[in-house]
């Protein structure tokens, strides 16, 4: 095998019928790794043993009839702040070189138990907080289609690592759109599920209210099969919702139709929202509606005042789990990251608080919106992806993420290609959905994804 | 009521967090702390007093 790795499904579909191995996979994965990631740094450290051993065990069980289930014997990879038993989780951060995990995560444990393999972690800014120049104990991640331009963080390496074809499944995280970001410059699905819907335990904190777990692969339907494994109540993670877990594949293939898509067009506008990305997003909606939604027009709340909100949170949160460290170790952080997260100092308790009454406000306002439609539809990011040189790394960025909004109201959120701009770079959008609408999300993203096409395009560095 | 001195304020909440900003970089965080002081204004909305933060951390029960 060469070339990139197969899609979830493909794997799982080749491994059911005995002509896929999944020591062959893995061993296809490693080269892969090993052939692109000197040029794309999307992992930190690379659990070949590990995965080896996994590989072979996996493939033992399936020959014995013992196959636990979709997922087994295919690999996977975590943003390194996941943790896993044994290995070191660093948050991409000097601060935590040496940080070798005693436990793995919830989400680690449930991928272990579904019989996947894991190959290793993944780059990430630095405690999911920093930017792609920081200086810092490993390389930053660099994006596939062009390596000059931003590959979106902070779930930096997962974007890169899904959309070259090392790997089907990387777990990042989204506490205002590190998830759909990454998925967005890189050309590949990224779902934040609603708050509570993945488990956080075992995860790095960047704040603990807003930080949201979750899967980026390289299609619809590879999103379903890994939500399927990563949903469910963890008694260990406070936040974890007491929902039933839904199927999330039942529903991809019943199509659009009498379904309507809020188009959220005045939001893009108040964010910035350049024109080929806003004409992208615009036949997106048209090719919905060809495939028999209704697009209607939607107000989402004001962007700036939903910043607000966000904006004091994570700043408030994130100096509650930096501060000591920022007193003590200031010089261990990269530049951005510490500047970012020093901007917590000046948030009042009055202030956290007035957010947090906000917010329940706003996600009222959302819920208001999703009560006439189906889903909500927006720009993924105003711009397809910037140059690396042009990243703003300030402390307190000029213009906030447009995802950002949605962490805090908790609704799920589903970055899905939606084209590719003038310079080559992939485009995306923005589903968001009801609470615990995922699949409703699934199945609106899946009929366009096939109608349209965009994933049969690579990167150069990914063919 | 005079406006707060921002230079005071920046100064003040550093040195209650316990952190320095070298002074090289003053001027860029005191770029970002200007542009938090804008966007705080933004909190000052009515709000019910019914409107708990501790909603906040449970799921709302909005449409399904």
């Amino acid at each position: 095998m060469s070339g990139p790795i197969p899609s979830l499904a493909e794997a799982s579909a080749g491994i059911a019928a005995g002509t896929l191995s999944p020591v062959a996979l893995t061993e296809a994965a490693l080269a892969r790794i090993a052939a692109l990631d000197p040029k794309l740094n999307a992992f930190i450290t690379i659990t070949a043993d590990r995965a080896r051993r996994a590989a072979a065990l996996a493939e033992a069980e399936i020959k014995a009839g013992r196959r636990r289930g979709p997922l087994h014997g295919i690999p996977y990879a975590l943003k390194d702040i996941y943790d896993v038993a044994g290995v070191r989780t660093t948050a991409h951060s000097k601060l935590l070189i040496d940080n070798v995990a005693r436990e793995d995560a919830a989400t680690t444990a449930k991928l272990e138990a579904a019989g996947m393999v894991l190959l290793g972690k993944l780059s990430t800014h630095e405690f999911a907080r920093g930017g792609p120049t920081d200086a810092l104990p490993f390389p930053n991640a660099k994006n596939p289609w062009n390596t000059a331009h931003f590959a979106g963080g902070s779930s930096s390496g997962s974007g890169v690592a899904v959309a070259s074809g090392m790997v089907g499944l990387a777990m990042g995280s989204d506490t205002g759109g590190s998830i759909r970001l990454p998925a967005t410059f890189c050309g590949v699905v990224g779902m934040k599920a609603t708050y509570g819907v993945i488990s956080r335990r075992g995860v790095v904190p960047l704040s603990f209210t807003l930080d949201h777990a979750g899967p980026l692969t390289r299609s619809v339907e590879d999103c379903a099969l890994a939500m399927q494994v990563l949903a469910g109540h963890d008694p260990g993670d406070p936040g974890s919702a007491r929902e039933a877990v839904p199927d999330y594949s039942a529903d991809l293939r019943k199509g659009v139709a009498g379904l309507t898509i809020g188009r959220a067009r005045a939001y893009d506008i108040e964010a910035g929202v350049d024109a080929e990305v806003m004409a992208a997003v615009d036949a997106a909606a048209e090719q919905w509606r060809a495939l028999g939604a209704k697009i209607v027009d939607v107000v989402l709340p004001s962007k700036q005042r939903m910043d607000a909100c966000i904006q004091t949170i994570l700043l408030a949160e994130g100096f509650a789990i930096h501060g000591e460290w920022l007193r003590t170790r200031p010089q261990d952080y990269g530049r951005v990251t510490r500047e970012r997260l020093m901007m917590g100092a000046f948030v009042t308790g009055g202030e956290y608080v007035q957010a947090q009454r906000l917010r329940r406000i706003i996600t009222a306002e959302v819920d208001a919106v999703l009560a006439g439609c189906d889903a909500i539809l927006c720009a993924g990011n105003p711009t397809a992806a910037p140059r690396v040189v042009d990243v703003d790394e300030g402390p307190f960025r000029k213009s906030h993420p447009i995802t950002g909004p949605f962490n805090a109201s908790g609704h799920p959120a589903l970055a899905l290609p939606c084209g590719f701009g003038a310079s080559g770079l992939p485009l995306g959008l923005q589903l968001i959905g009801r609470n615990f609408g995922e699949p409703m999300l699934l199945r609106i993203a899946q009929a366009y994804e096939q109608a349209a096409g965009w994933m049969g395009r690579r990167p150069e560095l990914g063919r | 009521m005079p406006e707060p001195d921002p230079e005071a304020e920046f100064d003040m909440a550093l040195a209650r967090a316990g952190v320095v900003v070298p002074p090289e970089r003053r001027a860029v965080m005191m770029e970002g702390f200007r542009a938090w002081l804008e966007m705080r204004k933004l909190l000052n909305e009515p709000i019910p007093l019914a409107t708990e933060p501790a909603f906040a951390l449970t799921q709302p029960a909005g449409p399904r």
